[in-house]
């Protein structure tokens, strides 16, 4: 065999290896970045909705997500078209995915003080009525004595047969 | 009025304004359910069809209701079934699946979307099933809801 030959042998043979082992490569990825971005959604959606169990305006959040959402499926609908921009996409909704379970700790702190505040307010209100009434039953009577009189103060009583 | 009339009186108000200040304490008792439908190509429970040719693209639109007291995960999958493909309530379709739906839909919220279906193979009395699956925080993946719907189709070659 010629030294030429032997040259293009070798270059045909790395040229081989080299598409046999990126080809499974990219699409392993592909089905790796796919299960991770559908795991961050599904992972923001648990926080999610234990931020709305807590009490937390989810609305935002949700909205969000379904951004999310929206890139993997077109991600999957450009797969075969267009796989670097399938990629991206399924980047960017894991990126989204993630920073909505960032802010989801935090909407759900608020719902948490809110529905406490809530708690205290309405405990506050049964307290005080519970006062109001416990001081109308004590004191009712001169309450209510002391304004009659106060109302009927320039009342004249006369008697019925002058 | 005499004292036990007024105390009556007083303890009756008493009860309604402490009942009112503790009713958004009390957590409301409603049932709790999904609602899924499968509409026409003009959004309405008409005008389904009935033949199309193989890889002939028709439209559909899902209709998905959430009444579950909290945020849901929804995944519409829509599968090809045929006459003797079993599926209800309890089990869902072992059949190919066409296409996926996914949402995250608020509590009360409607989820309606258009979806072109194809369907690669000819055949008579051809079924394309839908299924309602949501995601189980605890068990951290889709179940399906038992909520299910069809329609029927002559896939003409």
């Amino acid at each position: 065999m010629s030294l030429s030959a032997l040259w293009r042998c070798i270059v045909t043979i790395t040229l081989i290896v080299l598409v046999m082992s990126t080809a499974p490569i990219s699409s392993h990825e592909a089905s790796g970045q796919f299960e991770t971005a559908n795991n961050s959604v599904n992972s923001a959606f648990s926080s999610v909705y234990y931020a709305e169990q807590n009490g937390g305006d989810v609305s935002v959040l949700v909205e969000k997500l379904n951004g999310a959402v929206a890139l993997i499926e077109k991600a999957v609908a450009e797969n075969a078209t267009d796989p670097s921009a399938a990629s991206a996409d399924l980047s960017n909704a894991t990126a989204i995915a993630e920073m909505v379970s960032m802010n989801s700790t935090s909407v759900s702190a608020s719902g948490s003080m809110t529905r406490q505040l809530r708690l205290y307010e309405s405990l506050g209100a049964v307290v005080a009525t519970l006062g109001m009434a416990g001081l109308a039953y004590i004191r009712g009577d001169r309450v209510y004595r002391r304004l009659w009189l106060y109302v009927y103060r320039n009342h004249v009583v006369k008697k019925s047969d002058e | 009025m005499n004292r036990q009339t007024a105390t009556i009186i007083l303890a009756s108000i008493t009860i309604l304004v402490a009942a009112a200040a503790l009713t958004p304490l009390i957590p409301m008792r409603q049932p709790k359910y999904s609602e899924l439908g499968i509409l026409g190509p003009d959004q309405t429970t008409k005008g389904y069809p009935t033949n199309v040719g193989v890889n002939q693209s028709f439209l559909l639109y899902g209709f998905v209701e959430n009444h579950e007291g909290s945020v849901e995960n929804y995944q519409l999958l829509v599968k090809l079934g045929n006459q003797t493909t079993g599926v209800s309530n309890a089990t869902y379709a072992n059949a190919p699946l066409l296409a996926t739906y996914w949402r995250i839909v608020r509590e009360n919220e409607t989820w309606i979307f258009p979806m072109n279906l194809i369907v690669n193979q000819a055949g008579n009395d051809t079924r394309i099933i839908f299924e309602l699956w949501s995601y189980n925080v605890l068990a951290s993946n889709f179940e399906y809801t038992g909520l299910w719907d069809q329609i029927w189709l002559n896939v003409t070659a």
